[in-house]
């Protein structure tokens, strides 16, 4: 199988190509990145329109700013960063609008699952059943406090290390940790009647 | 009685706020000591304890939303759209009079080449191919009935893609 050299590089040689000119390199870079990057925004704007517009605001200003990121920067934690920044912006405009309406207040709920990835394994029962958990455990999640939201989406559905947080949100490791253990507590009051109903 | 009820119940809500610190590796040896020597001798906290670690296993079953193909292609789009404009914009230009300002420029040239940030990488980007330019227009068509709907925005994105369309295959 031939294997295209631009997909096998790092991180740090793409954004080196993408700042000298090549498109290609940033293309790769939004392949490798774009799902991490739509699932940190999603829990934050709520609705997937706002998702993708978010996700493709976001690569394009870190195309815009690509000169600014250091040599030795890592790409992904400035792109968190440039990401969670507009979603909170994004969210806080719409929070600040008019025109503003209730109905707009898309929770996890259908729309969200219907984008699942699809998963042949379980039968139509167990689906089902999986698909409750998550809907529910998005739900719980997406109302905490947004400094809560952010490390839970993180650490939680993206398996980023607390260290990377701390980068990405510019707070201590400390805090970090703090805000992941609040978080888990808001979450063991929300979901505790879930999980003692569970077999 | 009273008292007693109230000591083991803030010593629960102590024990169960650190439960939650131990997770996130927040706990040094002597509080960790404590919790333990309290989960020994508490059925309460013994409970909270495995309801934290079921909770933390349902956030494990939460998998990762696939994003809508195609959403590449609004990224180029406006990284293009950008470049136009840019290259759009009106552009100021001098007419040195004499050698002294003909040096000048050259002088102010050369402090410009250090003073001012690097130009942006050109954008040599591919044609979109058609399924894209049908993305754009679909995705145009279904936001613009948002009330918050970047309504200039999503015509000229829809224009650029109907536009290429019509030119076809003979590229920009
Ligand atoms: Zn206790």
């Amino acid at each position: 199988m031939a294997v295209n050299p631009a997909t096998e590089a790092s991180d740090a040689l793409l954004v080196q190509r993408a700042q000298a000119g090549d498109a290609e390199s940033f293309r790769v870079l939004f392949e490798r990145h774009h799902r991490r990057i739509y699932n940190a925004v999603y829990p934050i704007v709520r609705t997937a329109a706002d998702a993708e517009d978010v996700t493709q605001d976001a690569f394009v200003r870190a195309y815009r700013a690509l000169g600014s990121l250091r040599e030795g920067q890592a790409f992904l934690s400035w792109l968190y960063r440039i990401a969670l920044n507009l979603a909170r912006n994004h969210v806080r405009d719409r929070r600040a609008s008019l025109w503003e309406s209730l109905d707009e207040q898309v929770v996890w709920g259908e729309e969200t699952l219907e984008r699942q990835i699809a998963d042949p394994g379980p039968g139509p029962a167990q689906a089902a059943e999986e698909h409750e958990v998550q809907a529910v455990v998005r739900a719980a999640i997406e109302e905490l406090s947004p400094a809560h939201r952010e490390v839970v989406v993180l650490h939680h559905l993206q398996g980023v290390p607390v260290e990377e947080i701390a980068r990405v949100v510019g707070c201590s490791v400390g805090t970090v940790k703090s805000r992941l253990a609040r978080a888990r507590d808001a979450l063991k009051r929300k979901l505790r009647s879930y999980v003692l109903a569970e077999p | 009685m009273f008292w007693r009820n109230r000591d083991s119940a803030r010593k629960c809500a102590r024990a169960q706020r650190m439960l939650s610190d131990r997770s996130a590796g927040l706990l040094g040896p002597y509080r960790e000591r404590w919790l333990r020597r309290h989960l020994a001798e508490c059925d309460a906290c013994r409970h909270e304890e495995e309801v934290l670690a079921r909770v933390l296993m349902l956030l494990d079953r939460v998998p990762p939303l696939a994003p809508p193909p195609g959403l590449w292609y609004g990224v180029e789009a406006k990284i293009r759209a950008e470049a136009r404009a840019r290259a759009a914009a009106p552009r100021i230009r001098w007419k040195p009079v004499g050698a002294a300002a003909a040096a000048g420029t050259v002088v102010l040239l050369a402090a410009a080449s250090y003073l001012l940030p690097e130009p942006e990488p050109a954008v040599t980007f591919t044609r979109l191919p058609p399924d894209s330019l049908a993305y754009i227009e679909t995705h145009a068509l279904n936001a613009r009935s948002g009330p918050l709907a970047d309504h200039v925005g999503l015509i000229s994105f829809a224009t650029v893609a109907g536009r290429q369309r019509a030119v076809g295959a003979s590229g920009w």
